[in-house]
């Protein structure tokens, strides 16, 4: 094969899920410049090892080598332990970060909730879950993937995927509950 | 709370999505019939997976990403790279000892100036194949969809200070599939697609007056090929991963009919 059509092969196979690589790095590292750095260096091995794919679920394959570099690279920054178990005072710490991002400017904890759109909420909650929920929901959601996917990319069985998903979804729940009961 | 609530809240999320077993399916939905709160506790899990799925960021690849990506998949850019990267340092004044791009440099002198001469082609080139990859991406490669060349040539109508050919090929057996416009080295750039069976053929072309006429020089990139030329005061480039051939006839007809409309006009 020649360096042309590897080149052609891969663009064709690989460059489709250029956002949904993006999408899951940033959902992971939460920062955009970071997310593209390990994209290009997630594409970088990609290509170096395409001769080596033997087709199949590009997307999974791809993804597989993305979450390996984000996980590296955090390891590198040793953030991997900053996520820890769900700790109320430190979501909600987060919630009035993200409203002074937002621009909103006031003390009151109860102005700043009201203030918060849901999406921006929403968002809020995602990114305070523990990275191995956070990555199962993103990509169940926003990839639309299987759990046999989902399996693949993560390399946990399906259970253990199942009940991530889960635990994850009721860990959103009680978080946007704890936002709204401290709107009341 | 029973064993079967407590079955029916673990297999809840599993059964909103679709991944259960038909028998553990029918189990929950047993269940769920029977039971108002946990039907409560799966009506919230789809009320916030839907939420999910419509309010939660999706942080999709910005073009430039596109670009870094792509240049990573291709040898020319690499090439490219170590030129500049070289002759970044002869014009710094370091003195370049080692480095591989010096190596690369001085193995292959003669193709690599000459290739560095045609520098500013070289990225015109990787330009336009991004765009045209992005725009293969892209639901839809166009801004206006017609196959009429009296839609699409108005839409361009005080979008650009000069009117771009729009040529009706699909006699010849390339289909006009639209317009829409791109900025590509700087500036804004009107591009005609066309189509034949599967395949994508973007035209660009902007004035350039005072040049001579050139004949089309086919190129190669990264498995696609460009054709450029300058025709009646106007820079024209086409790209695809049509075969070479069937590309230079494309251009064939463009550049006759093109040359046939001038002389009416």
């Amino acid at each position: 094969m020649s360096q042309n059509d590897k080149g052609k092969r891969f663009q064709e196979a690989v460059l489709p899920h250029l956002s949904a690589a993006h999408n899951l790095a940033r959902w992971l590292v939460h920062d955009d410049h970071d997310a593209d750095d390990i994209v290009q260096d997630a594409y970088l091995r990609a290509f170096r090892f395409f001769d080596g794919f033997r087709g199949g679920d590009c997307r999974a394959w791809l993804l597989t080598i993305v979450r390996d570099r984000c996980y590296s690279w955090l390891r590198n920054k040793s953030l991997a332990d900053d996520v820890a178990a769900f700790d109320e005072m430190q979501y909600c710490a987060a919630v009035e970060n993200s409203s002074n991002a937002a621009g909103i400017k006031s003390t009151d904890p109860e102005v700043l909730l009201e203030r918060l759109d849901d999406a921006t909420r929403l968002n809020a909650a995602i990114a305070s879950l523990p990275e191995e929920f956070r990555e199962a929901i993103i990509l169940r959601e926003l990839q639309d993937m299987s759990y046999k996917e989902i399996a693949a990319i993560t390399g946990v069985p399906m259970g253990t995927v199942m009940s991530r998903i889960a635990r994850g979804r009721k860990m959103l729940l009680q978080r946007l509950q704890c936002a709204e009961q401290k709107n009341q | 709370m029973t064993e079967d609530c407590q079955q029916s809240r673990d297999l809840a999320s599993a059964y909103l999505d679709n991944e259960l077993s038909a028998s553990e399916s029918l189990a929950v939905e047993k269940h769920l019939r029977d039971c108002a709160d946990c039907s409560r506790n799966v009506a919230a899990l789809a009320a916030l997976s839907a939420k999910v799925k419509q309010h939660a960021r999706y942080y999709a690849a910005e073009t430039t990403l596109l670009d870094q990506a792509m240049s990573a998949t291709t040898a020319a850019p690499s090439l490219q790279h170590a030129i500049n990267l070289a002759k970044r340092k002869f014009f710094s004044g370091w003195v370049p000892v080692a480095s591989a791009a010096t190596i690369a440099l001085l193995l292959s002198g003669t193709t690599i100036w000459h290739f560095a001469g045609r520098n500013a082609e070289a990225e015109l080139s990787r330009a336009i194949l991004s765009s045209h990859i992005r725009s293969t991406l892209s639901q839809q490669p166009f801004d206006v969809a017609s196959s009429d060349r009296h839609t699409v040539k108005p839409w361009f109508h005080g979008k650009l200070n000069f009117a771009p050919p729009v040529i009706d090929l699909a006699e010849q057996g390339f289909d006009l599939q639209g317009g829409r416009l791109d900025f590509v080295d700087g500036r804004t750039v009107p591009v005609i697609v066309y189509g034949r069976r599967k395949h994508l053929i973007n035209l660009y072309v902007w004035p350039s007056p005072g040049q001579a006429n050139r004949a089309p020089s086919q190129s190669k990139l990264n498995g696609y090929n460009l054709v450029q030329w300058q025709q009646d005061g106007m820079r024209l480039w086409i790209i695809s991963d049509l075969a070479a051939g069937e590309l230079a006839e494309f251009v064939l007809q463009f550049t006759s009919q093109l040359a046939r409309e001038a002389r009416n006009a």
